[in-house]
């Protein structure tokens, strides 16, 4: 018998009025597994999220964390899972300790070694009042109280999202130990190098919509790169036509830029046949990932 | 103070509750204040109020002596200012407490945790319930400390009758603005609607004193329960309390039942 999925959806959809939702969005997740949500804000993963936490209830389908329902069996679900809102409010009177022992007795009290730990980890004084924080500050404690009750499953909604490039490094690096401890890991993001950075597998939303679940490495593969090279001399247009995987070819001079999908190596080899002074290539980001999903016109 | 939401919650009102504590006081010790200067000129005011309409009668204390203690006591607290207190304090913090905080996105992570929705809503009202009942406590206990050195002569019963009193209504409004706010998770409705509830039963009981064809609504009024035995004169009428309480209990109950039900936070 195959391993329970730590998280499993069927067909978990929430329609609200006028506004989108999220339709048959099916997918599971397995032990040990960093899973990325991807989409572009507004696209359903917030929604998604909060289904699975039982904070808002489907219109249709089903949701299941280690094999229980998380609506029926919701306070068991809860027991097991640490969850970081999307948008993070706390109690912007209480000092950050003060928040931390009062969520920590709502889970039957947690160890404070943890929490100890996890602070000194994080760099986050917990002395000071909430209102006082910074951003980051603030979403140290949210990371802190997701992570203080060890957890087996993670639910973390955008962790990084709007803090600076040093803080998000030490969670990405928290995150990593976590998963290195065995837990299993499910957030949601729009930042493609963050998901790249961090998760096995990753799901894409997409109006509502899951519109690929794919290996983080399949789904680099089919993004579409774009490429400038830089030759010594002006090259002939027909020598970079009808290479497999290179679209919208333009020459300019002595420079051809072009977009690949997958592999470069059709488009190198031809370039190998000049002489060549620089080649530019970008990492393919969200946008290119979605638009080799959804194709040129009606990308987001 | 962390154990739990209900101790928690109490926490977060504690110095919103002391300035309440204080002002409650300062209205005891100007109340007591005056009662020398209208004692003595009592006649002339009793006069006075005969000669007002009955709507205004009711409105400076009923049919009470006005120059009595108890009379005195009912025309300057426990007929407009205390109920208004007890009312105010009661609305804020019934639709602050679930409805707010949900608005405010702090309930999420609460919500988060593996504690029953049911039981959120349950701790919140035990806590709305025993700040009131302190206030009711300060007032009482201020209004017996403070009566006896400057001669108002009144038992400490009949006080403790009428704060219990003024702190039932209070808690029938409280627990409307918390199921309100449980029902719809908005705070701003909570508050406006209730308000707005709690002024109409206040005329409902007013004009029933003065109309006969509105006399036969004047039960659906609390405050018809609250003030038409004179608890200050008569103690506590077990039935009128009563109903308070059974309709405080309801209003507490479908809160938990209406927020157990719905999407928190959209």
């Amino acid at each position: 018998m195959a391993e329970q999925p730590v998280i499993q959806t069927r067909q978990l959809t929430k329609s609200y009025g006028r506004h989108r939702g999220i339709e048959d969005v099916t997918f599971d997740v397995t032990r040990g597994e960093v899973f990325g949500f991807l989409g572009p804000n507004g696209a359903g993963k917030t929604t998604t999220i909060r289904l699975l936490m039982d904070l808002i209830r489907p219109t249709a389908g089903a949701a299941w964390i280690f094999g229980l329902d998380v609506r029926a069996q919701g306070l068991e679900v809860r027991r097991r899972v640490g969850y970081l809102p999307g948008e993070l409010r706390l109690y912007e009177g209480m000092r950050s300790e003060d928040l931390l022992r009062y969520l920590g007795h709502l889970r039957g009290g947690v160890g404070w070694a943890e929490v100890k730990r996890l602070a000194d980890r994080l760099g986050a004084d917990l002395d000071r009042r909430i209102g006082e924080l910074s951003s980051g500050n603030k979403q140290k404690v949210g990371l802190i109280q997701a992570l203080m009750h060890r957890p087996d499953l993670l639910i973390l909604d955008e962790p990084t999202a709007g803090l600076d490039p040093l803080i998000q490094h030490e969670i990405h690096a928290l995150l990593s130990e976590a998963v290195a401890d065995g837990r299993s890991v499910f957030l949601s993001s729009h930042i493609l190098p963050e998901v790249e950075a961090l998760c096995h597998r990753v799901g894409i939303i997409r109006e509502g919509r899951l519109v690929a679940v794919e290996e983080i490495d399949a789904l680099k593969a089919r993004a579409l790169r774009r490429l400038e090279i830089q030759f010594a001399t002006a090259v002939p247009p027909a020598a970079f036509a009808n290479l497999a995987g290179v679209q919208d070819v333009s020459t300019q001079d002595s420079v051809v830029r072009c977009t690949v999908v997958g592999s470069l190596d059709a488009v190198i080899k031809a370039a190998a046949r000049f002489e060549v002074v620089n080649v530019v290539s970008h990492e393919p980001g969200l946008e290119e990932i979605f638009l080799a999903y959804y194709g040129g016109t009606d990308a987001p | 103070m962390l154990r739990n939401t209900f101790l928690k919650t109490l926490r977060d009102r504690r110095r919103s509750l002391l300035w309440w504590a204080l002002g409650l006081v300062g209205l005891v010790a100007i109340t007591v204040g005056f009662w020398p200067a209208i004692e003595e000129s009592g006649q002339e005011l009793n006069r006075l109020v005969e000669d007002l309409p009955p709507a205004l009668q009711s409105l400076a204390g009923g049919d009470l002596d006005l120059t009595s203690p108890a009379g005195y006591l009912n025309g300057r607290v426990f007929a407009f200012l205390a109920p208004i207190l007890f009312l105010v304090f009661g609305i804020a913090f019934g639709s602050r407490t679930v409805a707010g905080e949900e608005q405010a996105g702090t309930l999420e992570l609460v919500l988060a945790r593996p504690v029953p929705r049911w039981r959120i809503v349950a701790e919140k009202f035990a806590a709305l319930a025993v700040a009131t009942g302190f206030l009711g406590a300060v007032l009482w206990a201020s209004l017996a400390l403070g009566a006896a050195p400057v001669g108002l002569d009144i038992g400490s019963s009949a006080l403790a009758a009428a704060t219990l009193m003024v702190v039932l209504l209070g808690l029938v409004f409280g627990a409307l603005a918390l199921f309100i706010g449980s029902l719809t998770g908005k705070r701003g409705l909570a508050l406006g609607l209730t308000t707005t509830v709690a002024v109409a039963m206040y005329l409902l009981d007013l004009y029933a004193s003065i109309s006969e064809a509105v006399e036969p609504f004047r039960g659906l009024s609390p405050f018809y329960y609250y003030d038409a035995a004179v608890p200050l004169r008569n103690g506590v009428d077990p039935l009128h309390a009563a109903f308070l309480v059974v309709v405080t209990v309801f209003l507490a109950g479908f809160s938990l039942v209406a927020f157990e039900r719905r999407d928190v936070g959209v």
